[in-house]
């Protein structure tokens, strides 16, 4: 599993260092304070960026909002972000609105409204609603990685990390080396999101053949990464024919 | 074609248009292959024609020119000799009448006048035997004829006879007769002329008064004449007066309508513009008096609106001046136990300021909240939440706090409860709610914060404290401080109902409701409706 990438855009510097603070203590990997419109926009073109936390309020003036009209501006590029603001303008919301979905936190706030406002960000901007803020699925499909909620802190995990996909009824169950993680998607939503180097090797499993260390055909089984076996099924077997078998 | 000209010339003659006949006539005569009969008419039209118009000699050419046997010579001699008398030709007047005498006879037409004209001729001519001759035989014939002017006339022309002949006395009585016949008589120049004869008469006999009497009558008649002309135009001048009077008449009549019926219309459109006026009038009335209605209403609730923000200004004023005055006089305790080292009742002052720190920063909150509220710079937007994760948020902050004053905290929501509100809202109750249940609950109580399961479209979530509880006074005017215009005395709570109201108003934005239930000492369950969906 790895650290959430957090950008923080605010002006302060104590706002930004007990912010930075707060999300170091959480488990989160602060990748830059930036202060300025430009100075934000250079990290977010330079550094990786998993989500961005922005002071609407920057100098006296709602540059944040600018910036978050720019990055939504990317398409492919843009990412989730949380509006920091001490106080509810109703112009500034209705200039927020604007752009793509966003949470909102009102200062002073505490970490557990600091989290929860990043988890209900993720969540909007990846369209999947409750899943990290409430509901028995605890991960969240991003583009090239879930985001998952591990004993209330939040991290993610890169889709080669993954074994193996099971799916249960109208829900997955991604399988890493050590944990496993709940997914309110469908197989087959999971295999277009995952899709290259996972193949099916069963109706219900989801395998990543970067991981398969053998495949036992008398078996009907696949033999996974730290000796993780899955069953292989008739219809699937002709799968392995795709494959070059190094030994 | 010639018979056309011939018919136009008889048809002219008729009409006596005798210009147009004689023109005919002309035409006619002027083609060659006439018969004689009908040219010896068209001369004889001509002739006449121009006998009328008195030009004598040329009539009696065109007469001439007639052929002697034609059917109507004895029309053609008489108007020849009657001109030829005119003319004082009497040779051949008596020619002509001698000519025509015989054939008058034939015709047994009445010769009176014939024989008249014959006797006049001889007059003329001095032969005084043979017009007297023929006078009488004229008079003769009018009298059989009972022709009463013409009887007049050879009277006075025998009288004449005589009395060119100085045969007075002869001559006299037919004066006389000829005057008596006039005055019966109704012709005008008769009466003249025998008047005048009687006057010349008598003036001879050497009668001069007689003579002027008939003179006095012969002007009369003159003037009657003149008069009867006179009269005669007069009446017609009168007729024209009185004509043109009518016609100016009938036009003031016409021009007096037209004005009337003007005025008519004029008064119609007048009186329809002062209805339609009138009726403007009317409904702006009725607008100022709805806009004055409203205006004075509007008046009414912004008045009323101000006296309770002014009131809870003082109120409010009042309970950040007892928070701050209590925070000084803790200062002032802390600074003093420190010198004395009582360590213990520094920290006990610590926590008292901790509390009142947190209550008033809360009511500030509920200020500003409640202010922007009022001027739209709220934005309420209800959207799905969990609302455990909330209830978690919000109690966090209050962790130190409860520890400190060792109140205990149990939350049993489940760790998803799904209910569609505005975050913010949420948390500002949750917040007062909380605030409250700690304030009035003493050390080694507990709050407890459960759901009640939901029901039809809300969940239910409790927060119940074990503090002081209050009395049904007390409710009542929790829920009189939550009605819009209800301001509480100062008396009842150190602290004024601000939170509440806001509660209130934020709950009614987001669909939800909330409930006291409270016992004095036992404690107070506050419990809030949360809509599930949309």
């Amino acid at each position: 599993m790895n650290k959430i990438n957090v950008l923080i855009v605010e002006d302060d510097s104590s706002d930004g260092e007990q912010l930075s603070g707060l999300l170091n203590e959480n488990g989160f990997h602060v990748v830059a304070i930036a202060k300025t419109n430009m100075e934000a926009l250079n990290a977010f073109s330079t550094l990786p960026v998993d989500i961005i936390i922005i002071d609407i309020f920057l100098n006296g003036r709602p540059e944040g909002i600018y910036f978050a009209e720019a990055i939504s501006a990317m398409g492919e590029k843009s990412r989730p972000f949380v509006f920091l603001t001490s106080s509810k303008d109703r112009a500034i919301f209705e200039r927020a609105k604007v752009t793509q979905p966003y949470s909102f936190l009102l200062k002073p706030y505490n970490d557990l409204e600091l989290l929860y406002s990043i988890e209900l960000a993720l969540e909007k901007y990846y369209d999947q609603q409750a899943t990290l803020t409430g509901s028995s699925a605890n991960a969240l499909v991003g583009s090239d990685h879930l985001f998952v909620k591990h004993k209330r802190s939040l991290k993610k995990v890169l889709f080669e990390d993954i074994l193996y996909v099971q799916v249960e009824e109208r829900y997955c169950t991604i399988h890493t080396v050590n944990q496993q993680f709940v997914v309110f998607i469908s197989l087959i939503k999971m295999a277009s999101i995952l899709e290259g180097s996972f193949i099916r090797t069963h109706r219900s499993f989801l395998v990543n053949t970067s991981k398969i260390r053998e495949i036992r055909i008398s078996e009907d089984s696949v033999v996974l990464d730290g000796d993780v076996t899955v069953p292989l099924s008739a219809n699937y077997k002709k799968i392995t024919k795709n494959l070059t078998i190094i030994s | 074609m010639k018979n056309l000209a011939f018919k136009q010339a008889y048809q002219f003659f008729l009409e006596r248009n005798y210009d147009s006949s004689m023109v005919r006539a002309y035409q006619y005569l002027n083609q060659d292959n006439g018969d004689k009969q009908t040219e010896d008419y068209c001369h004889y039209f001509r002739g006449y024609a121009l006998m009328k118009k008195e030009l004598y000699k040329s009539a009696m050419h065109s007469f001439s020119l007639i052929s002697p046997n034609c059917s109507f010579s004895l029309l053609v001699h008489l108007h020849a000799g009657e001109m030829a008398l005119e003319q004082q030709d009497y040779e051949a007047a008596l020619t002509h009448f001698l000519e025509a005498e015989p054939r008058m006879l034939k015709k047994q037409i009445n010769m009176g006048i014939l024989y008249h004209n014959i006797g006049v001729t001889y007059l003329h001519q001095e032969k005084y035997d043979s017009a007297e001759v023929y006078l009488f035989k004229g008079l003769s014939h009018h009298e059989f004829a009972k022709d009463t002017s013409h009887i007049i006339g050879s009277c006075l022309d025998i009288a004449n006879l005589y009395y060119y002949q100085y045969l007075d006395s002869l001559a006299i009585p037919y004066f006389e007769m000829g005057y008596n016949l006039a005055c019966k008589f109704t012709d005008i120049e008769m009466k003249r002329n025998s008047a005048f004869n009687m006057s010349i008469v008598e003036e001879n006999r050497g009668n001069m008064q007689k003579a002027l009497e008939y003179r006095k009558v012969f002007e009369k008649w003159k003037d009657s004449i003149v008069d009867e002309n006179r009269v005669w135009e007069m009446a017609e001048s009168e007729k024209q007066v009185i004509a043109n009077k009518a016609k100016s008449d009938i036009a003031l009549l016409n021009s007096k309508s037209r004005a009337q019926a003007a005025q008519r219309s004029l008064f119609l459109f007048t009186s329809i513009f002062m209805f339609v006026l009138t009726i403007v009038f009317f409904w702006f009335y009725q607008v100022k008096r709805k806009s004055n209605r409203i205006i004075s209403e509007q008046k009414r609730s912004l008045n009323a609106l101000n006296a309770t923000k002014d009131q809870l200004f003082s109120i409010v004023g009042h309970d950040l001046r007892s928070s701050v005055n209590a925070m000084k006089r803790n200062n002032v305790k802390i600074t003093e136990n420190m010198n004395q080292q009582n360590y213990e009742q520094v920290e006990e002052v610590f926590r008292s300021n901790a509390e009142i720190t947190s209550t008033t920063g809360n009511l500030l909150d509920n200020m500003l909240n409640w202010a922007m509220l009022q001027t739209e710079q709220l934005f309420i937007t209800p959207e799905p939440i969990n609302v455990s994760a909330i209830i978690e948020q919000v109690t966090h902050n209050y962790a130190s706090l409860m520890k400190e004053k060792r109140i205990k905290l149990s939350s049993t929501m489940p760790t998803i409860c799904k209910g569609y509100f505005d975050i913010d809202s949420l948390k500002i109750i949750l917040r007062n709610l909380l605030d409250n249940a700690i304030k009035y609950s003493d050390s080694e109580s507990n709050i407890c914060i459960y759901s009640n399961g939901r029901e039809e479209n809300a969940i239910s979530i409790i927060i119940e404290d074990t503090g002081e509880g209050m009395s049904a006074d007390e409710l009542n005017q929790i829920s009189l401080q939550m009605s819009s215009t209800g301001v509480n005395t100062a008396e009842f709570r150190e602290y004024s109902g601000f939170g509440l109201r806001l509660c209130k108003m934020l709950l009614e934005r987001n669909n939800g409701s909330i409930q006291f239930e409270s016992e004095p000492i036992k404690g107070t369950k506050v419990t809030l409706k949360i809509p599930i969906h949309e």
